[in-house]
């Protein structure tokens, strides 16, 4: 059998970066506890997403802000391979610093060019208190920015829509809002899935599904946030 | 079946990718290779990629065009170029009235398509806008052709893909790059700059002895940013080796691994001196 020409072949990869507010709003009315359920109950989910999608690899990241931001999953790491560490709160919402963190890691010179368009879930429950908007266009610069599946969660009463919709852009269905636990899990879960469905999408195509009709919750919880 | 032409010979190939197959999309790449009927002796032979998007509903058919056209123009170029032409005549004609005759045998026959079939209401449902009003998007694909001559090479290329040449052991892009092809961004046949966009390149003696024209899935598939090194020798040593009927039986085969993986289509045309068989 004559060998096929050309080194290993390998599936492409698809970095999903999870944007997480951790400033110290997020410690009341337990929505930090219930971020961190939900993204935890959200990873089998994108296993199965990945296992559908076997031409790209699911590789996660999270940054969390608050005064400043840090790497929460640093290095990229294989969906399956994610143990949960929980996030905590203290300090501002410093999102312009998170975006900062995050559009030198879009740049050509370190993302793979085989790389799937990266997908980025940003969750917030309030205003950002620093300047977000030079950070904002500074990962717009970033082609794989532009291209970037970008979804946003806005959680309570506090959050800036207005804010999570010039992040998103033109996205039909990219700001989801969650007011209980629920909710949360329910926007977490979709959005997570979603962005990685459509990010390792070849052919991307804009699903009219909304996270309501797909995943009708009976019984929500009251509203608390 | 091998297209040969003078010393040069030609097989090519095109492979569904893993992920249009599960989501029940045709293969939107189209490849090509015709020998010279004419004066010049030599080939013509082009790869084209339909965007695929849901915007892009005819992209499939877009490629099969664009190929067609592009061949078609290819054949014309090797019998106005005849004899030994200049490279500086050889660039100005690739340019010009090569990318000019391309590009807009590529919109008539688009326009014709539409002529003979209108949108349906499902493909205006999938894009999601009124294709009609812009019909040319709907067939949007990209383009790397080479015309083979004896002598020389020339090459247009619009949007993404790879032309790679093999000469001993060097292996070279020798397309200028277009920083604005990354992120999936690709300029197209499809744009009002389609012609502006055109990337060219004439290669003279010593002419390499293999070049390979790729769409971007096989590139892609490989897990190395320098695919292209050991991919180039190990066609050509295959060419040497084996001969070219042996490969014409082997590259789907070996694309078809490249498309399972990578999940995209993968199309090659392989063209090369060195025939074993020949």
């Amino acid at each position: 059998m004559t060998e096929r020409p050309g080194s290993r072949l390998a599936a492409r990869p698809l970095h999903f970066f999870i944007v997480a507010d951790c400033s110290g709003s997020m410690a009341a009315d337990g929505k930090m506890q219930s971020l961190n359920n939900a993204i935890r109950e959200t990873l089998p989910h994108l296993v199965d997403v990945a296992a559908q999608n076997p031409h790209a690899e699911l590789l996660v990241r999270c940054i969390a802000f608050s005064s400043g931001a840090r790497w929460h999953i640093e290095s990229p790491t294989p969906v399956e391979l994610v143990e949960w560490v929980n996030l905590s709160t203290g300090g501002y919402t410093d999102l312009g610093a998170a975006l900062d963190l995050l559009a030198p890691q879009l740049s050509p010179t370190s993302i793979e060019s085989r790389s799937l368009p990266p997908a980025v879930l940003l969750i917030s429950d309030g205003m950002p208190t620093d300047e977000y908007r030079a950070a904002l266009g500074r990962f717009l610069d970033e082609p794989m920015g532009r291209r970037a599946v970008r979804m946003a969660v806005g959680i309570g009463r506090d959050a800036d829509i207005e804010v999570l919709e010039r992040f998103v852009g033109a996205s039909e269905q990219g700001v989801l809002t969650a007011s209980n636990p629920e909710q949360l899990v329910r926007m977490i879960r979709w959005a997570s899935t979603h962005a990685s469905r459509v990010a390792s999408n070849l052919a991307p195509s804009d699903s009219n599904v909304s996270p309501l009709s797909e995943d009708s919750v009976s019984g929500a919880g009251e509203l608390v946030w | 079946m091998t297209t040969r032409s003078g010393a040069w010979t030609a097989v090519v190939a095109s492979e569904l990718g893993s992920s249009h197959e599960r989501n029940n999309l045709p293969n939107q790449d189209a490849v090509r290779v015709v020998a010279s009927r004419g004066p010049t002796i030599g080939l013509v032979s082009a790869v084209c990629d339909g965007h695929g998007g849901d915007r892009y509903v005819r992209s499939d058919v877009g490629s099969r065009i664009g190929v067609a056209a592009a061949c078609a123009a290819g054949l014309q170029t090797l019998d106005v170029l005849v004899g030994s032409p200049q490279p500086s005549d050889i660039a100005r004609h690739l340019a010009g009235p090569l990318t000019e005759s391309i590009v807009t045998a590529w919109q008539q026959a688009v326009h014709a398509d539409v002529a003979a079939r209108d949108f349906t209401a499902e493909e205006v449902d999938r894009a999601g806008v009124a294709l009609a009003d812009e019909p040319l998007i709907a067939y949007g694909c990209t383009l790397v052709l080479a015309v083979v001559a004896e002598h020389w090479i020339g090459i247009v290329q619009i949007g993404d893909g790879d032309v790679t040449t093999v000469a001993d052991s060097d292996v070279h892009a020798p397309v200028p790059t277009d920083a604005r092809l990354v992120g999936g961004e690709t300029t197209s046949l499809c744009l009002p700059s389609a012609v502006a966009d055109a990337r060219t390149c004439v290669l003279i003696e010593p002419l390499p002895e293999a070049l390979i024209l790729t769409t971007d899935g096989y590139a892609n598939s490989f897990a190395s940013p320098d695919w292209r090194t050991s991919a180039g020798l190990d066609l050509r040593h295959h060419a040497a080796t084996l001969g070219m009927d042996t490969i014409e039986a082997l590259l789907p085969g070996w694309l078809a691994e490249s498309a399972a993986v990578g999940g995209d289509d993968v199309s090659m045309a392989f063209i090369t001196r060195l025939d074993a068989a020949g």
